[in-house]
């Protein structure tokens, strides 16, 4: 992926770089929010303990429970990454990560079990808590920019049939190019859906909704305008009304991708402004 | 495949569960020490 688009597998690349931690969908966010602030607050309540030694047996089924967790997690990842070979290098670094994080936090939750009134133990173990999650925020992230890049496919695959509708030479391949359009148009209206849904910066939000409405209103518009492009090519008119669709569509096919990959914050639009009085 | 169904989840929604579940056994094991300490108190010497 972005980290080194030079040898990317595959004809997509994402311009992400996935060492960056910013998160752009709710869905990430809902399951990480939580985790980070609860995370941090145990961290800030840390401080000496002149509490009376103690040993449990509780607290080791704690630890077990977070290292059966934590090897469910990777299982999970290791599958989606063989799923999808064009991101497996990266997603089996970041799984990589979260190993080696969880053996971490193993030991040092067996060491807080054997003394669970040691606040330096406790320490150590939240710290090692910290870094095993900032491993797992690392996963679901390229597990975001995967579900980008099942997006970005349907688009090239849009991309490919709309072409393949522009040089259509008879009504039969037209109707056949215009079958094929309509399959891949249907995937890429579910994947952009439920994309725009799960953005969190509404001005993307609303972009992608522009861009899947200009898809939804030119498609038809296509169809006819090249069926009598292909009945009357002498016809300039004709050529021109078939044109001006297949750019509609090729520039919301372009804004879709734009969006799905942009980063940072969106820009406020000229009209978003106040308005002043002459 | 890379092709997805409309009732296929995400790769996020499938690590989304198990995501939860670390989360959960992680806090449940920080947040060890208060029973640990609400028994030093329940238990005076």
């Amino acid at each position: 992926m972005s980290s080194n688009p030079a040898s990317n597998q595959g004809y997509l690349q994402i311009r992400w770089n996935p060492k960056n931690l910013e998160i752009r969908t709710k869905s990430v966010e809902k399951t990480l929010e939580p985790l980070v602030t609860q995370v941090t607050t145990l961290v800030n309540q840390n401080g000496p303990s002149n509490r009376k030694k103690g040993r449990s047996k509780k607290a080791h089924v704690l630890s077990a429970a977070v290292k059966k967790a934590t090897e469910n997690f990777i299982i999970q990842g290791e599958q989606i990454a063989h799923e999808y070979p064009e991101v497996e290098d990266d997603m089996l670094a970041a799984i990589d990560e979260v190993r080696k994080t969880g053996e971490t936090m193993d030991d040092a939750s067996q060491e807080f079990a054997a003394d669970p009134c040691s606040s330096a133990k406790r320490g150590a173990m939240v710290r090692a808590a910290r870094a095993l999650l900032s491993a797992v925020t690392r996963l679901l992230i390229l597990a975001d920019m995967v579900d980008v890049h099942l997006l970005l496919k349907s688009l090239h695959s849009v991309e490919g049939d709309l072409e393949g509708i522009k040089n259509a030479t008879s009504q039969q391949e037209l109707m056949d190019r215009f079958r094929d359009f309509g399959e891949s148009m249907a995937e890429l209206a579910d994947l952009a859906a439920r994309r725009q849904a799960d953005l969190k910066d509404p001005r993307r939000q609303e972009e992608l909704a522009a861009a899947r409405a200009t898809l939804k209103k030119n498609s038809m518009m296509l169809l006819t305008a090249s069926k009598v492009y292909v009945r009357h090519p002498e016809l300039a008119a004709a050529r021109s009304n078939r044109d001006y669709a297949y750019k509609q569509l090729c520039d919301a096919v372009n804004a879709i991708s734009d969006v799905a990959q942009a980063s940072g914050q969106s820009e406020a639009h000229p009209y978003e402004g106040q308005g002043e009085l002459a | 495949s890379t092709q997805i169904q409309p009732d296929q989840p995400t790769a996020v929604q499938r690590l989304s569960e198990p995501s939860q579940m670390l989360k959960h056994a992680v806090v449940n094991l920080i947040n060890y020490q208060d029973d640990a300490d609400l028994a030093t108190r329940a238990i005076p010497e």
